[in-house]
């Protein structure tokens, strides 16, 4: 016999809730936790907020701040720590820990990365390259077809920004990503400035990267300052997310828009955060870019 | 053709230190440029988890300055990756590191700062579950006897140091750590939790400390009182445990495992 208090812990759903039209849903910023408490008094803080899952798995305040948010805002989940490249399976107990975040948040959009952080039981934290193959497109359709099937909805992949590439690859990345799209049905969450910043450092057309990216998967969109960094006769550019979108990377958002239509997009900010106005200004400018364009004009 | 794994571990070994040579070889843009590109992941992936660590440990990192810090947490870092993508769990074992290196010789009270500080960090991260109210633990009592086990909460820490962390703790909240010229050797018996304004930690009497120890052990309640009178036979063991209900640290009541 034991006595114990009332625990409340909320059932998985079956089926995620249906997602709005991505014409319809706007734009959003990355939620960060400088920013939680203003947030949560009432800030303004977008159309919809993307928080990085791993902070929201230990049951501390964060959590417990997210059960308040999620009640007035629209939440977007986006996991960092699955790894999903590694030549291992699925990380069954952090995808556990991902459903249950999930079945919590009842997000729009659920997204983790074409890349891979640790083997052999090293997490690096970091997002490291892949190999552009078919043995790496096996492993990551497997892993993507597991993690879906366990959440019960469909997933988004992240390229990731590159600094380097392996040298013997079968695809280019937006083939790769195409081919896993085909084969497992995921969307893609295109982050621009990772296409433009990989563009310069490994000598690729980002504009025909577009041409290739299969656009009606786009759900969602990231876009993020870059920083500059000169490696010896080389600049290499940095995805630091710690300044504003740089133009060109606005020039990006409005090739990828005049393409693909209204596409719901989120302003990335880690290092030097700006006031949580400021961001939101950021992604405002995206709503702006939208609805100025010829197919946003319909918004 | 190398498969996938190899290829991982190659580059993985030089993230973390290894020879990037073999990792480079992989890589294109090539040579020199390749082995500076890999520092760009090295950097990024020590330089965060540096930051990850001087947030859990604020107080270490103000007492030990923030460049000694870097290269104290970077040792780590190399020695003990992270194994796992929550980072708000990495950290645990600084303050074996921080024992183990001659530098840190002159602040002999630092690895117990930096216990107290993890316990912190743990007890702010920790789920909550509902507590049980004094009707409740008494009527549990009264049903089950002297012999009933007790559940804490998930975020209760025991900490014993041998040198003031709390007091050091304290002073490093107040803005007053500057002035800490000499710190004297003080057994702490500190008792950590969280409430709903965060973390905190309250100074037990060892005899208190104990009783918590023993019961946090899976002792009965019997079992746990006797274990701590004997350590403290002036020990008020009815207001140490009606302490523990009163702030809500008891979660369950169950039937004990020990005789009767």
């Amino acid at each position: 016999m034991s006595v114990r208090g009332n625990a409340h812990r909320p059932d998985r759903p079956a089926r995620a809730a249906p997602v709005p039209p991505r014409s319809t849903i706007g734009n959003g910023i990355g939620l960060r936790a400088p920013h939680v408490r203003e947030v949560l008094a009432g800030g303004a803080a977008g159309r919809w907020l993307e928080i990085h899952a791993e902070n929201y798995m230990s049951g501390g305040a964060d959590t417990r701040a997210l059960a308040t948010l999620r009640e007035r805002h629209s939440i977007a989940v986006h996991g960092v720590g699955l790894s999903l490249g590694t030549a291992e399976p699925l990380n069954l107990a952090h995808a556990e820990r991902l459903a249950t975040l999930v079945a919590m948040a009842e997000p729009l959009f659920v997204s983790e990365h074409l890349s891979f952080s640790g083997i052999g039981g090293v997490y690096t934290n970091a997002l490291l390259p892949l190999p552009y193959d078919d043995e790496t497109l096996d492993v990551m359709t497997a892993k993507v077809d597991a993690l879906q099937t366990l959440l019960g909805r469909q997933i988004l992949i992240e390229n990731p920004a590159r600094y380097l590439q392996f040298r013997d690859c079968a695809y280019a990345e937006p083939q790769f990503l195409g081919e896993l799209v085909a084969r497992t049905g995921c969307g893609l969450l295109c982050d621009l400035t990772n296409i433009y910043v990989s563009a310069a450092n490994l000598g690729f057309d980002a504009t025909g990267y577009l041409d290739v990216l299969p656009g009606k998967a786009v759900q969602e969109i990231h876009l993020a300052g870059h920083a500059t960094k000169r490696i010896g006769d080389a600049v290499v550019l940095l995805d630091d997310h710690g300044s504003r979108v740089s133009e060109p990377v606005w020039d990006l958002w409005a090739e990828a828009v005049r393409r693909w239509g209204p596409v719901p997009a989120l302003v990335e900010w880690d290092t030097a955060l700006p006031s949580l106005p400021l961001l939101v200004a950021e992604a405002a400018r995206a709503d702006a870019a939208t609805c100025g364009s010829e197919v946003g004009a319909q918004c | 053709m190398l498969d996938l794994t190899t290829k991982q571990r190659r580059l993985q070994k030089a993230i973390l230190g290894g020879d990037p040579s073999e990792a480079a070889a992989l890589l294109s843009p090539a040579g020199d440029s390749a082995l500076e590109r890999l520092a760009i992941y090295r950097n990024h992936f020590l330089e965060s988890l540096v930051e990850t660590l001087a947030a859990a440990y604020p107080v270490t990192q103000c007492l030990v300055g923030e460049r000694y810090f870097s290269v104290l947490t970077r040792r780590y870092i190399l020695a003990a990756p992270p194994d796992d993508p929550r980072l708000h769990l990495y950290g645990n074992g600084l303050a074996t590191t921080i024992a183990e290196s001659p530098e840190c010789d002159a602040l002999p009270y630092l690895p117990d700062v930096a216990r107290l500080e993890w316990a912190l960090r743990e007890a702010a991260e920790t789920s909550d579950e509902p507590p049980l109210d004094v009707r409740e633990v008494c009527r549990a009592l009264e049903e089950l006897g002297p012999h009933a086990t007790l559940t804490f909460s998930p975020s209760l820490q025991l900490v014993h140091c041998a040198w003031p962390a709390d007091l050091i703790w304290r002073a490093h909240a107040n803005g007053e750590l500057v002035g800490i010229r000499q710190v004297e050797q003080d057994n702490r018996w500190l008792e950590v939790s969280r409430d709903d304004g965060g973390p905190y930690f309250v100074a037990n009497e060892r005899g208190a400390f104990v009783l918590r120890a023993r019961l946090l052990a899976g002792d009965s309640i019997a079992t746990a009182c006797e274990a701590a009178l004997a350590d403290d036979p002036t020990l008020d063991v009815t207001r140490a445990l009606t302490d523990l209900v009163e702030r809500g640290m008891i979660v369950a009541v169950a039937v004990g495992a020990d005789p009767a």
